[in-house]
């Protein structure tokens, strides 16, 4: 019950082992199948990532993240290198992230500085709503709307083997950036209105007007505007179904934004099905999964983290 | 002096409209693809009636049909996903908030961060390699596990804040009866918070209804008839991935139905999440 008192006494496992042996809580014992199933789950994933994919750390060595060589053979291990995708999944993040921080940053702005209060009391829920869309309908729409708009606008003559039915890079990149948009808002409004109201009584008295009190107020809040930039580019790493239905799905360097591409999860998405048929293939995408998992992650818990010092920050003012 | 508040006038007035288009453009976003699914089904609804909850998808090129078999199946993986999910998403949502300080809470919080974080793409690879090579054959219970694994964060996240939310008099009160302390939680303040659960719950069913990615490799793509928990399946949003690229139009349509009733059920979905989840501060 009071594993405090019992831990002040020797050592910190010595006291773990008392208290287990003395109490085991019943409410902690109830409660742990459940626990241990959920961590025999995570156990589960990191293993099959990691034995998975250990074939093609071993065969391709460093080179498979280094060369973009992707050719395939029913016969003999094919050559599986990523460094297209891997680029693609950047690129594609980054164009995601950077139109999803501007509009996040707009939005708040709007939201808390110009937009009277009933128009604010609609618009909050349908950006809630919106954000709660699936993936898949945003592909849809991508694939329907966008990549026709992007064909038409002629873009595509910009590059050396530009995209004939609009698919590309940019594609993608702009409707994943619209579609986590948002998410980033919420993200960036959160902070917004954990800046004490004394601050905005106090600009409000100055007779600051709304670019002014958002000046203001965003260099407080900075923080979140990075968090909500490095949570999108977490998410748009990570996002498979949109990407597929817009990307374009072609082994390419994103050296020019409007051709056709891949990234790693719609090079998985498109090859994974059929992968059984070509030996080596299947662990190269388990490596290429796993790699993708540690960018977006990574960036994931550097947002998380992000936001919430961004947060305490607006809460304590400048100071 | 004149001059400078004007400047700040029109600096003003361009913020404005800038922020307010940018705003404006995204609220256009989601009405545009309410309103074009609606258009581009209408031909499907219109010849098809209730019979669109019915008939299997008509051939390739041929008649519209309908999505009656893959609304079957996407009901039984998905509430077999959320019930599984629940199961282990619940308790472990009330562990991480009443025993907060234990270690098993906090490898379990861990845990549940990870997955959380992993793309769901990756979710459906892992369960491809450890039930559907074994079992040989894409499966209804295989989309399950994924869409489980898929929605279970969002389950024991939820039943942890709704716990938390608990106001500290009614907790009081709880212990005050001199109860042991699982009986206080087990029997008084989760039955108090049973909104909160349901809360979860429908959260859970919300993601997994929307998740593609999950069961590209899991669900199979039997888009005609429902084969059972062992057979091939498919889901709404999986005939959408498959529909949406085909070069038929009646295909097209069909994805574009699915489309709508999607939307209609997230919207439903999520808006009666935000209703109850308001409802749990007491």
């Amino acid at each position: 019950m009071k594993p405090d008192l019992l831990r002040a006494s020797g050592s910190r496992r010595n006291a773990l082992a008392t208290h287990m042996r003395a109490k085991p809580d019943p409410l902690l014992l109830i409660l742990a199948p459940s626990a241990i199933a959920l961590l025999a789950i995570s156990a589960a994933i990191a293993a099959v990532l990691v034995t998975g994919s250990l074939d093609t750390w071993i065969h391709e060595g460093p080179g498979f993240l280094a060369s973009s060589e992707w050719s395939p053979s029913e016969e003999r291990r094919g050559t599986y290198r990523v460094l297209a995708p891997l680029a693609g999944t950047l690129v594609v993040a980054g164009i995601a992230s950077a139109i999803a921080a501007y509009l996040a940053v707009a939005v708040a702005v709007y939201l808390h500085e110009y937009a009277p209060r009933r128009v604010r009391e609609v618009v909050e829920p349908s950006l809630y709503s919106i954000a709660a869309l699936p993936t898949v309908v945003f592909g849809m729409w991508g694939l329907s709307t966008v990549a026709p708009l992007v064909r038409q606008s002629g873009l595509a003559s910009l590059c050396a083997r530009g995209s004939p039915t609009g698919q590309s890079f940019f594609t993608a990149g702009l409707v994943v950036g619209l579609m986590i948009a948002p998410y980033a808002a919420a993200v960036v409004s959160e902070a917004y209105r954990a800046v004490p109201f004394t601050y905005v009584e106090a600009l409000y008295s100055l007779g600051a007007k709304g670019f002014e009190r958002a000046r203001v107020i965003l260099g407080m809040v900075k923080g979140s505007l990075l968090a909500a930039a490095v949570l999108s580019f977490g998410r748009a790493a990570g996002e498979t179904t949109v990407v597929t239905l817009t990307v374009g799905n072609a082994v390419n360097m994103p050296f020019c934004l409007f051709e056709p591409g891949h990234t790693v999860s719609s090079l998985i998405a498109s090859q994974f099905g059929n992968a059984y048929l070509y030996p080596g293939m299947e662990s190269a995408l388990l490596a290429a999964a796993l790699v993708m998992v540690l960018v977006s992650s990574a960036s994931t818990t550097l947002g998380l983290k992000l936001a919430r010092a961004a947060i305490k920050r607006a809460r304590g003012g400048e100071a | 002096m004149r001059l400078h508040s004007l400047k700040r006038a029109v600096l003003d007035r361009v913020f404005l409209a800038v922020t307010a288009s940018a705003t404006l453009a995204l609220l256009a976003v989601g009405a545009f693809i309410v309103a074009i699914s609606a258009v581009e089904s209408f031909p499907v609804i219109a010849a098809l009636g209730p019979a669109l909850f019915i008939e299997p998808p008509g051939l390739p090129g041929g008649e519209f049909g309908g999505l009656g078999p893959v609304l079957v199946s996407t009901a039984v993986i998905v509430s077999l996903g959320v019930l599984v999910g629940s199961l282990i998403g619940v308790p472990v949502g009330i562990l991480m908030s009443e025993c907060r300080g234990s270690w098993l809470a906090r490898a379990a919080d861990a845990a549940l961060q990870a997955i959380s974080e992993i793309p769901s793409v990756v979710v459906g690879l892992v369960v491809f390699v450890v039930l559907v090579l074994p079992m040989r054959t894409p499966s209804a219970i295989a989309a399950a596990v994924s869409l489980c694994i898929t929605a279970l964060p969002y389950i024991a996240a939820q039943t942890r804040e709704s716990l938390a939310a608990i106001p500290l008099s009614y907790r009081e009160a709880a212990f005050s009866l001199g109860l042991p302390r699982w009986k206080a939680v087990l029997r008084l303040l989760v039955p108090m918070n049973a909104r909160g659960v349901a809360t979860a719950v429908l959260l859970g069913g919300a993601r997994a209804l929307g998740e593609t990615a999950p069961v590209l490799f899991t669900a199979g793509a039997a888009f005609s008839a429902f084969y059972g928990l062992i057979g091939p399946s498919s889901t709404l949003s999986l005939l959408i991935f498959y529909f949406a690229p085909s070069p038929y139009e009646n295909w097209r349509r069909l994805a574009w139905a699915a489309v709508l009733l999607l939307v209609a059920l997230t919207i439903v979905l999520s808006s009666a999440v935000r209703r109850l989840s308001r409802g749990v501060k007491m």
